[in-house]
This record gives structure tokens, sequence and C-alpha cells, in this order.
């Protein structure tokens, strides 16, 4: 394909289209449009790259991407240390802190269980999960994967795994969106909002 | 529901035509090898999602091009919609009045269609996979929470095959996790296959006795799990994994699901003539245009490729009187429909469609 491009756009083009959500299409219309852009802001671009790269660590302690490392949430005191909520992936947290309700903290997996990827626990942060539960007063641990089949999954092998009298596990609730109709809803929905029903 | 017209392009050996169809019979001739089932796949397709002909949509799109498009106007009591799809990148993509959805995710699932080909006729007889098949893509369509466990059971089985395909000896702690997983989708699907088949048994009994003239044929759902609950679908898991360890796959579970049809007592899997094949297939379809009628949307469409000259005159003829009320759109190498009038007529020849009505 980029064989009729000058060498170094080829490049450009190849290196674009490795980025998720881009297809080479996409990747030749990118470059394209740097191209026509004037160097400063280029410049502008390859050192917000650069930079962010530089200057992100991962927190050694909830493995999330931050500027210091332990993250400002972990080191936050006034944080709640005895609530522990597992997402599979950075921009999880960020979406559960937009939400400002929820006070404890998080741990990053870092993806799901899925055999035909080729990821197992081993390749997830469940090792230092159970360090942590191991080492903080960690009294409920919320598994908050995504309600689809490798989600399901995780936090089941989680559960199993990490499983102690002492310790709470629970696994967020599903079931029919916040303003959503109940004529809209599809079945499977519908019926996990009834078993996930509670008393008033 | 019925739809009133298609339209096609870069679809199989079509550049771009439009149909308009009759809403009681329409017929398309024509030697083979011109595209005359290449226009009952696209309505298929509209319908489910999936052709019947091939699991690789790309094989859709016409050679040379990226992308093919199909698009069709669906008339129903409350009124009219568009329904289109795109096929490109190896993916189907549908949409209805411009907005996307996904397989198993239709949320009103209102266009259905029964398609009937000769490579069903022999599904009785056939293996496991075929009767399977006539569940999944024809009843299935009938029930948006058995899709959706079809599909979601289809995706938990690859991962667990994946994981005994990976290791000699699973980790325990791993294995137990899918068997879980597998367990809660087994019985799903299961539960969903019992149902639909329950409420299929009464039509296809009636079908066939009305098809044969003799006594009505039954439907017994042969599941490979037997189970009430989770605990019981893992006790039975657990007798098989020694087995599925050695072979690597996963050997229990609605992947392996049978259906048995039976006249008299005769299992028509063993034995049977092949006019007893024919019209248990036959009725087959017809009890599953009656149970999809029964939904919502009122009859489902009709498809029949080029099996008419598969069936006597008898059952050519019982077949489209059945099919009276139901949208029915039929294609054919020979122009006799058993004293039956096409309300229009479709020569096709190399992905060109004229109107001879």
């Amino acid at each position: 394909m980029s064989a009729r491009f000058p060498e170094p756009v080829a490049r450009l083009i190849e290196e674009l289209a490795k980025l998720p959500g881009i297809g080479p299409k996409s990747a030749q219309r990118l470059a394209y449009h740097l191209l026509n852009q004037d160097e400063a802001s280029i410049r502008r671009l390859a050192d917000a790259l650069v930079g962010a790269k530089q200057r992100v660590v991962r927190c050694n302690v909830c493995q999330n991407i931050a500027d210091r490392d332990p993250c400002e949430i972990c080191s936050d005191t006034r944080r709640d240390k005895t609530t522990l909520l597992v997402v599979e992936d950075a921009r999880d947290v960020v979406a559960i802190e937009r939400t400002a309700e929820y006070r404890g903290l998080y741990h990053v997996l870092g993806g799901t269980i899925s055999p035909m990827e080729g990821i197992g626990p081993e390749q997830l942060h469940v090792r230092e999960l159970v360090a942590r539960l191991g080492q903080e007063p960690i009294a409920e641990v919320i598994l908050a994967t995504d309600p689809d089949v490798e989600g399901d999954a995780t936090a089941l092998y989680i559960a199993r795994l990490v499983r102690r009298d002492d310790l709470k596990v629970t696994r967020i609730a599903r079931g029919l969106p916040v303003g959503g109709d109940i004529d809209f809803a599809d079945e499977v929905t519908l019926v996990r909002a009834l078993e996930g029903r509670q008393a008033f | 529901m019925i739809v009133e017209t298609l339209s096609l392009e870069s679809w199989r050996n079509v550049a771009e035509v439009e149909v308009a169809f009759d809403e009681g019979l329409t017929l398309f001739t024509g030697p083979n090898a011109q595209g005359k089932t290449n226009l009952l796949e696209a309505v298929f397709l509209l319908a489910t999602g999936r052709s019947h002909r091939t699991a690789r949509p790309d094989e859709l799109i016409a050679f040379g091009r990226q992308r093919a498009y199909l698009r069709a106007r669906i008339r129903r009591p409350s009124g009219e919609y568009q329904l289109g799809a795109r096929i490109e990148g190896g993916r189907v993509v549908r949409q209805r009045e411009g907005k996307l959805f996904r397989r198993g995710q239709d949320p009103l699932g209102d266009f259905a269609a029964v398609l009937f080909a000769p490579e069903d006729l022999l599904a009785f007889k056939g293996a496991p996979a075929d009767r399977r098949r006539l569940l999944d893509l024809d009843v299935g369509q009938d029930s948006l929470a058995y899709r959706q466990s079809h599909q979601r059971y289809g995706h938990v089985l690859r991962q667990r095959n994946a994981l005994l395909r990976s290791y000699e000896r699973p980790p325990q702690e791993l294995l137990a996790t899918w068997n879980s997983a597998w367990a809660g989708a087994a019985l799903a699907l299961t539960h969903e296959r019992e149902r639909l088949i329950e409420r299929l048994q009464p039509h296809f009994a009636a079908r066939s006795a009305e098809i044969s003239g003799g006594p009505p044929a039954t439907l017994t759902y042969e599941p490979s799990l037997k189970a009430a609950d989770p605990q019981q679908a893992l006790a039975a898991l657990a007798e098989r994994r020694e087995e599925e360890l050695r072979r690597r796959t996963s050997l229990l579970g609605p992947h392996r699901d049978d259906l048995r049809a039976e006249i008299g007592d005769r299992d028509l899997r063993l034995y049977g003539s092949q006019g007893e094949q024919r019209t248990v297939l036959v009725a087959f379809k017809l009890a599953t245009v009656s149970l999809l009628a029964e939904g919502a949307a009122g009859p489902p469409v009709l498809l029949l490729d080029d099996v008419l000259s598969e069936l006597d005159q008898d059952r050519r003829r019982n077949l489209l009187l059945a099919a009276t009320g139901t949208q029915t759109i039929v294609t054919t190498t020979e122009s006799s429909l058993a004293g039956m009038q096409p309300g229009r007529t479709y020569a096709v020849r190399r992905g060109e469609y004229v109107g001879t009505w």
C-alpha cells in the first residue's frame, strides 16, 4: 500500500496505522493533514507526545497511569483506605472519579482475562492486587469490570481468588440505564434488572 | 410485514439494481448461476445479519469493489421504514432509519425471514449441526433473548476452548472460572431452546399432518446438557473433565444439542424415506413461519430458494397453499408453480432482473 508514498510519508502512515481505531485510510488522511500543518504546530504535537510519555509513570500501588508514584489518589489521606474498586483500565478510573461519589481507592487490572487473546491473570495486575489485600486495611473489594463475557469471568476469577472471611467482595450492579424507558429495554437487560432488584 | 422494494449495490454479481416485490407471491426465474439466490440471500441478511451461504461477509461484495449496500423499504401495519445493510471489511452493519444496530441487539426484531434452500432438505437426516442451524437462524429470529443467549454462549465457548487448547493442564482456578461462565451461558441457551421447541411443536405437528395427510410428526429437543441448576451443570461437566483435557475442547453443552423428528415412533434421523424427509422439512419451515407470525410483526417473509423442483406436485402445491397470506419470494429454474399465479415475475440473467409481469 505505502509503496507509492515517498519514504518519510510512508513511515508516518505506518506509525499512525498502529494506533487503535485507525485503519490504513484514516492513517493516510491524518498523515496528509499533519504534513499540511506548519512546523511549529507539528513540533507542539511531537513535544506533547514525548512529554506525556516521559512525565507519566505507572503508580506502583494502584497500577494507574499518573504523573507521580504513588499517584494523587493513592497518596490522598482523605480517601477511604478500606474500600478498593477494581477496574479494567485507566479510563475507567477517570469515569468513576467524574461522579465524585466514590471516595475509596482503585486498582487497575490493565485488561481482562481472555484465553483467545492469550491473556491470563499473569498478564494482568492480579498479583499486585493480592499483595495489596495482604498489606492494606481493605475491608471491601468492589469488582467493576465491564458486564461482558470477559469482564464477568475476570470478576469471578478475582472473587474466588481473594475470598476470605474478613473481606467483603461485591460486584457493581447491572440493569436499566438511568433515564431509560422500561419498554425500550431489551429482554436480557430487564431480566438482569429484575434479578438485581432491591428492597425499598 | 412486507418487503416492498429492495435495492442492491455491488452485491455478489449485481452492480446496482432495485426490485419491487408483490405482497403475495413474487417469482424469479432463470437458468442456474445467474444471481437468483443472491437476491434471497440479501433479504435473509437484512433480517438476520448473516448470509445462509457464507460466514465471510467479504464474499458478498462484488469483485473489485470495497463495500456492498442493501436498502429495503419495509411496510408494517404501523407504517413504513427503511432497513439497510453495509458490508465492508469483513463486517455487516445494519441500520434502521439510519440508526445502527448490531446482531442480537435489534431491539424490535420485527423483520424476519424464513429461508428454505435445497441444502436444508436433508437436515433431519444430516448432522446435528444442520438441525441446530434450523433453530438458530430461522426459529431464533422469534426471540431477542434467544439470539442473545446464543451469541453469549458462542462467545463463552470460544474462550473456554481457547483455554483448553492453550494448556495441557489449565490452571485449576482459571478453568473453574470458565466452567462457571460456561454453566451460566449453557443453561440459559438450553432453557431458551426448550421454550422455543415447546412453542414450535404444535405448529409442526399440525403442518406435517396437513402436508402428508397422515399422522402428525413430532419434534423433540435432545439437549446435550441435562441439568436444573449451575451445580448440576458443573457436576455433569466434571464427569467429562478428563476427556475434555485430553481432546482439548468442550464436549458438553448446547453446541452439541440435537433435534429429533419422528413419524409414529420412527426417528427420521435413522429411518424415513426421501419423501418423509421432505415432508418434515416443509412442515418445519411452515411451522417456523406460523411461530414467527405470532410475534409482534406478523408473518415473516418466506424465501423459497429453488426448492420447488425438489418437491413432487402435491407437496409443491401444499407448500404454496400453506404460504398464502405470507409474502413469498420464489426462485426457480422452471416456470411451473403448480397452478399458483405470481403477482410479479422477474427473469434473471447475469445479475440483471427484468420484470415480465
